[in-house]
């Protein structure tokens, strides 16, 4: 298990609640497996609440609220993408709402909230599963299927049974294992995007002539990539429809311009990690391409905080170093656009006077939300970044 | 026996923890002291200028609960022991109020009833109140029992508490208190605690702290 939930444990028959008295351990710093978490209290006992494994801690319930038995208070994880990818997945779980809360008033056998949770995942009723103790905890459901020939689901990332593949196929192919639990999360949490989603994208070339040599001139240590950022994040002010999202027939809209960027770690096998540039709109080039620079290097450590990884209105991913011209890229959750930024490549233009030229370019694909904007506002920002790009004074104050 | 920090749980733990064994202190304090409940804000609970006033420090302990005042003439009880993966206050504080109520009326003093959480009373009067902490497979129990004891100095350092179990229904300190010499008792703190120092053997003790059994809450 790569990231975990820490949940409010179920301490005896009478309390429902408790109060989160204090956190022992930082946000975002490691715990060691044993080491204690937090201090929770019920009407006259403390509880020290250990960590079960080794990892970064990802805080979510505040010290002095009162929390819920069942409830998640916190994640700990390999690193903080890694919880980020297990939280979105929960937050996109149907069933995420009952197992935040561990239902402890209603009829019939104590068990721990995993315990329900796997009982729940096979199926099983909690009367039927053998126990010592008074609680059922989760090694008894997990040996009770054992007993009766059947696995147990080793995580909740793996929550659909595998479809058996046709005859005629099967022959052909070989199992190769199970998703990794990161991948499979990705996958869940973009399915529910996509579901929500009426995809549809729109594309537009940008000559670089002037911007790489502005680029070259500068001495920001400002990249391309960089500097499509900074124009799209200024392009967006006024494009208010692709910083916002659908649910169902509400429209939500995010308060700041955060751009999200999508990083892929190829030494960690090829994790998607998008961090996130809070108020990008209001940054100097200079600065963005400083915020990136830092923001990259935390996510390969690993060390991504918590606010650094979530909150994008909007987000821009390219194919770095891999030559791709063009592709198209899906909506992250919470999202309703993606740019996908090609490579700068050449082609030949003719000029005023009927000469040719070779010119730089790149190809931008815009994937919005058609049931949010319509193909013309959409083409209308893409109008508005082209401009801004092959004229990129206003990036070079 | 003089009042040390560690007599509010954490030495005796440790104790415990490296004997794997439970261990118990029963002591009777020299001098007034008020003791805060862990989330206790000193503010809320105890009246500071009184206190200061007065010369009596303000201490926290680990386990959860209200603010006490310990005076001479009160028998304070700490027990700390291995609980492993259990965590149930309830039935632990149950254990081992039942065993004390035992040990107290085997002294000679009235029957005790349960009240609220985890008292033992007196008619509708509290004469023992505790708290539990539990840390890494251990519990520590404090329980301070009210035997020929002052209690006005309680109305003057420590405030209406900031909770309070049902049957207290709003009454004052001196409403809600009482000892055991105001019961009838002619018990003295040190003979109450020579008693429950004997009772509390190393055979009890791992009775008190052994696989959990059924039992009947009311001691």
């Amino acid at each position: 298990v790569t990231a975990a939930p820490v949940r409010v444990p179920q301490v005896d028959v009478n309390d429902v609640e408790m109060v989160l008295l204090d956190w022992r351990v930082e946000h975002g710093a490691r715990a060691s497996k044993g080491q204690v978490l937090c201090v929770l209290e019920t009407a006259k006992a403390t509880h020290e609440l250990e960590s079960e494994a080794g990892g970064l801690v990802h805080r979510i319930a505040a010290a002095g609220s009162t929390v819920r038995v069942g409830e998640v208070i916190a994640w700990v994880g390999a690193t903080l993408a890694e919880i980020q990818t297990e939280i979105a997945a929960q937050r996109s779980s149907p069933s995420s709402t009952d197992s935040q809360s561990a239902p402890r008033d209603e009829a019939g056998p104590r068990a721990t909230p995993r315990a329900r949770e796997l009982a729940l995942e096979h199926g099983l009723d909690l009367e039927q599963i053998p126990h010592q103790g008074e609680l059922i905890k989760e090694r008894d459901v997990r040996d009770f299927l054992a007993a009766r020939g059947a696995a147990p689901a080793s995580s909740a990332a793996h929550q659909q049974p595998d479809t058996p593949l046709p005859a005629q196929i099967a022959q052909l192919v070989e199992d190769q294992g199970e998703l990794p639990r990161h991948k499979a999360a990705v996958a869940r949490h973009l399915a529910a995007t996509q579901a929500e989603i009426i995809y549809a994208t729109i594309e537009v070339d940008v000559s670089l002539d002037r911007a790489l040599l502005r680029l070259e001139e500068g001495g920001s240590g400002a990249s391309l990539f960089h500097l499509v950022l900074h124009q799209t994040a200024r392009a967006l002010r006024d494009f208010p429809l692709l910083r916002s999202f659908r649910r169902g027939q509400r429209v939500w809209r995010w308060k700041e311009t955060a751009l999200a960027f999508t990083l892929v770690d190829v030494e960690r096998d090829h994790r998607l990690v998008t961090p996130v540039v809070h108020r990008a709109d209001t940054l100097s080039l200079e600065d963005l391409a400083a915020e990136c620079l830092e923001l990259s290097l935390a996510a390969y450590r690993g060390e991504l905080a918590a606010e650094k990884l979530s909150g994008g209105a909007f987000t821009v991913s390219m194919l770095t170093g891999l030559e791709v011209t063009r592709f198209t890229a899906l909506q992250n959750q919470f999202q309703s656009a993606v740019l996908a930024v090609g490579s700068p490549r050449e082609r030949v233009v003719r000029e005023d006077f009927g000469d040719f030229a070779v010119e730089r370019f790149l190809t931008l694909t815009l994937a919005y939300d058609h049931g949010l904007c319509d193909g013309y506002y959409s083409g209308s920002f893409l109008a508005r970044l082209k401009q801004a790009l092959e004229d990129p004074d206003s990036a070079f104050p | 026996m003089s009042v040390r920090a560690d007599e509010f749980g954490d030495g005796l733990l440790d104790e415990a923890r490296n004997a794997g064994e439970p261990r118990a202190l029963v002591w009777e304090p020299r001098a007034p002291l008020v003791v805060l409940g862990r989330s206790n804000q000193a503010e809320r609970e105890c009246d500071a200028e009184a206190c200061r006033a007065l010369g009596i420090p303000v201490v926290q302990r680990r386990g959860g609960g209200g603010a006490v005042l310990l005076v001479p003439g009160m028998v304070v009880v700490t027990i700390a022991g291995p609980t492993g993966e259990s965590r149930d206050a309830g039935k632990l504080f149950c254990r081992v109020n039942k065993h004390l109520a035992s040990l107290i009326e085997g002294l000679g003093a009235p029957a005790l009833a349960h009240g609220g959480v985890s008292d033992l009373c007196l008619g509708e009067r509290k004469v023992l109140g505790c708290s539990l902490a539990f840390s890494r497979g251990f519990a520590l129990y404090q329980g301070c029992l009210l035997v020929d004891c002052e209690l006005e100095l309680v109305e003057r350092c420590l405030r209406h508490p900031s909770r309070e179990p049902a049957y207290r229904a709003g009454r004052s300190h001196s409403e809600f208190l009482t000892t055991l010499k105001q019961a009838g008792s002619t018990l003295g703190a040190e003979q109450v605690r020579a008693g429950l120092e004997r009772g509390l053997d190393a055979a009890a003790l791992r009775a008190l702290f052994s696989t959990y059994a059924p039992e009947a809450c009311a001691p």
